[in-house]
């Protein structure tokens, strides 16, 4: 297990880590959140000792990193995919790192063929695309067969295919009991990656949790109704207590589940056209929860497309997000006005 | 420490950069031994001569050998890789300090053996006669002393500066250009200035002996000197690679 506890770390004046607390445990991938410039590359290298910490500890299984006697055997890193020498072959790359631990140089294939590079390990990085290269921090990640993985953007610049196979493989290794701490601006790939979350802005923590638990926080949630009978349905879930907006024959129902909302509907004989219950999107909470927090950012909006899609949220599922329809925008795509979100921290930890 | 050694031998092998390094250190002397031991119209006394005067090459590019062990980490990030592989930094410079000196030795052995042969094979081709006494053997085996102190002195400056694009020009120009010019500037208004120059100091144990003279500190003293500074500067380097944020 990873314990982080009041973290700081200061540049000059500026605080870039700012009593930072969390605890990554094991069994589970646990996604590192937060805007560019919030410090999350920071706060893993402090954990690491790459940068002092001005306060604060990290440990692992009550160690901290630097009195690990052979780290690579307990905690396996990945920060940067271009920290490589480009024309030193990847397979010598890797025994060097391993030799710095007294790993043994099978490993070296073992890992190699792990991260799917088994053919192209005497090449030389140079010669790698990002994604290879990715793979290849992996694999140095995993030399040690470590219990312990802390990986930083890992999925940045790999195919459809790449990411899809880290995701299966990060869920396998917390499969395993391993703890697995990973970093991600791809929101929608966390969201399927990751089963709990740490969420920071301008270097403090702003929430950690469940996702599912962080997502039903931080996001508008409702059923979808359509019917031809738009009045009468509204009437009689308002008098069953729920809250209701209506537009022409689409209603937003709060405060009542899809199968309360059903039952009621065949019991009055009214048809329904749709039913579906709506959950933001983990893109959407974090945006919520970080709005305050994003250091850099830019003035102008996003075109529309990008808007609608990034802003839409998901029938049924906080995963896949829907395309928007016409009239629909909005964050999230509600008839309604959005609500506002618990303060930042004071989520219902 | 001796997993943080094989790391770094690994790491200096498989480096392209280093062994076309090595190679040319020891080529070029090599013909350059050959060239003077062929063609010049060499004494009895000659022989270390023609034997250290080209290898001056070898000790330069010994130090830019020692800058890249480091430097190229540096360069490409890679020191973060090995700082998180091994967090006792220490260790990890301990190694490289080893790797770095025994690779400059390395260097300035090949070169001085290697031009030693192909100046007396090519002497006794020619029917002249060589002789090689004490001051010629301690000049030859100051020779290789310096080429790994040159190695150290390239790893400390990098491991002060962090940019191998600037320590380059610093153990190239620093020991053939500026520091004679200040010698010589300095030298005007203080007596005996040059005799402590660093870089001076150290080029004496390379001194054949028919041109070493009687001044200064001497080739032991001057290379004790210049042992004494390189072992300083190796220390500052490392204190700071050891205080800073990788």
């Amino acid at each position: 297990m990873i314990q982080v506890s009041g973290l700081v770390k200061r540049y000059g004046a500026r605080v870039a880590v700012d009593q930072l607390t969390f605890e990554v445990h094991p069994g589970r991938v646990t996604g590192f959140l937060g805007p560019n410039g919030s410090g999350k590359s920071t706060t893993m290298r402090c954990m690491i000792g790459l940068d002092r910490a001005d306060e604060g500890s990290a440990t692992f299984g009550g160690k901290p990193f630097r009195a690990l006697e052979q780290p690579l055997r307990e905690v396996g890193v990945l920060l940067d995919a271009g920290y490589v020498h480009p024309t030193r072959q990847a397979r010598l790359h890797l025994a060097a790192i391993a030799a710095s631990n007294g790993i043994a140089r099978s490993r070296v294939g073992e890992v190699l063929d792990m991260v799917g590079l088994g053919s192209v390990g005497e090449l030389r990085p140079g010669a790698y695309s990002l994604g290879m290269r990715q793979r290849l921090g992996l694999a140095a990640a995993m030399l040690g067969d470590p219990q312990v993985l802390i990986l930083d953007e890992p999925a940045n610049g790999l195919d459809p295919e790449g990411i899809r196979w880290i995701r299966d493989f990060l869920a396998y290794l917390a499969r395993q009991g391993r703890s697995v701490f990973v970093s991600s601006h791809l929101l929608s790939e966390m969201a399927l990656m990751a089963d709990h979350v740490v969420v920071i802005g301008q270097g403090r923590l702003v929430d950690q949790g469940a996702v599912a638990d962080f997502v039903q926080r931080y996001t508008d949630q409702f059923v979808r109704v359509r019917t031809p009978s738009p009045v009468q349905l509204a009437e009689q879930m308002r008098a069953h207590g729920a809250t209701v907006a209506q537009r022409d024959d689409l209603l937003e129902v709060r405060g009542a589940g899809a199968v309360e909302i059903g039952e009621l509907a065949a019991r009055l004989g009214v048809v329904l056209h749709e039913l579906s219950p709506v959950t933001g999107s983990l893109e959407d909470a974090y945006l919520r929860l970080t709005g305050g927090a994003a250091e850099y950012r830019g003035n102008s909006a996003p075109p529309p497309s990008s808007a609608a899609l990034s802003a839409a949220p998901t029938p049924s599922s906080p995963l896949s997000p829907p395309p928007a329809r016409p009239g629909e925008g909005g964050t999230p795509a509600s008839i309604l006005p959005p609500p506002v979100p618990p303060s930042p921290g004071t989520g219902g930890r | 420490m001796r997993y943080a050694i094989a790391s770094e031998w690994i790491k200096l092998r498989s480096a392209r950069s280093n062994l076309v390094l090595m190679t040319i250190a020891v080529a070029v002397p090599l013909l350059l031994s050959g060239l003077i031991a062929g063609l010049a119209d060499l004494g009895p006394m000659d022989v270390s001569g023609a034997v250290l005067f080209p290898s001056q090459l070898c000790v330069l590019l010994a130090g830019v050998v020692g800058v890249l062990g480091i430097g190229q980490e540096y360069r490409h990030n890679t020191i973060r890789v090995t700082f998180a592989a091994e967090p006792r930094r220490w260790r990890v410079l301990g190694a490289k300090i080893v790797v770095t000196a025994l690779t400059g030795l390395a260097m300035g052995l090949a070169s001085v053996v290697a031009n030693f042969a192909a100046v007396r094979v090519i002497m006794a081709l020619r029917d002249l006669p060589a002789t090689v006494g004490g001051g010629d053997v301690a000049a030859m085996v100051g020779g290789v002393v310096l080429c790994g102190l040159f190695a150290l002195a390239g790893f400390a400056v990098t491991a002060v500066i962090r940019q191998p694009a600037g320590a380059i020009p610093v153990i190239l120009v620093w020991p053939v250009v500026v520091e004679p010019l200040v010698g010589v500037l300095v030298g005007l208004s203080v007596d005996g200035f040059s005799d402590w120059l660093p870089f001076a100091n150290g080029f004496r144990l390379a001194v054949p002996p028919t041109d070493l003279g009687g001044g200064g500190l001497g080739r032991v003293g001057g290379g004790l000197y210049f042992a004494a500074v390189v072992a300083a500067l190796t220390v500052m380097g490392c204190l700071l690679a050891n205080r800073r944020d990788a």
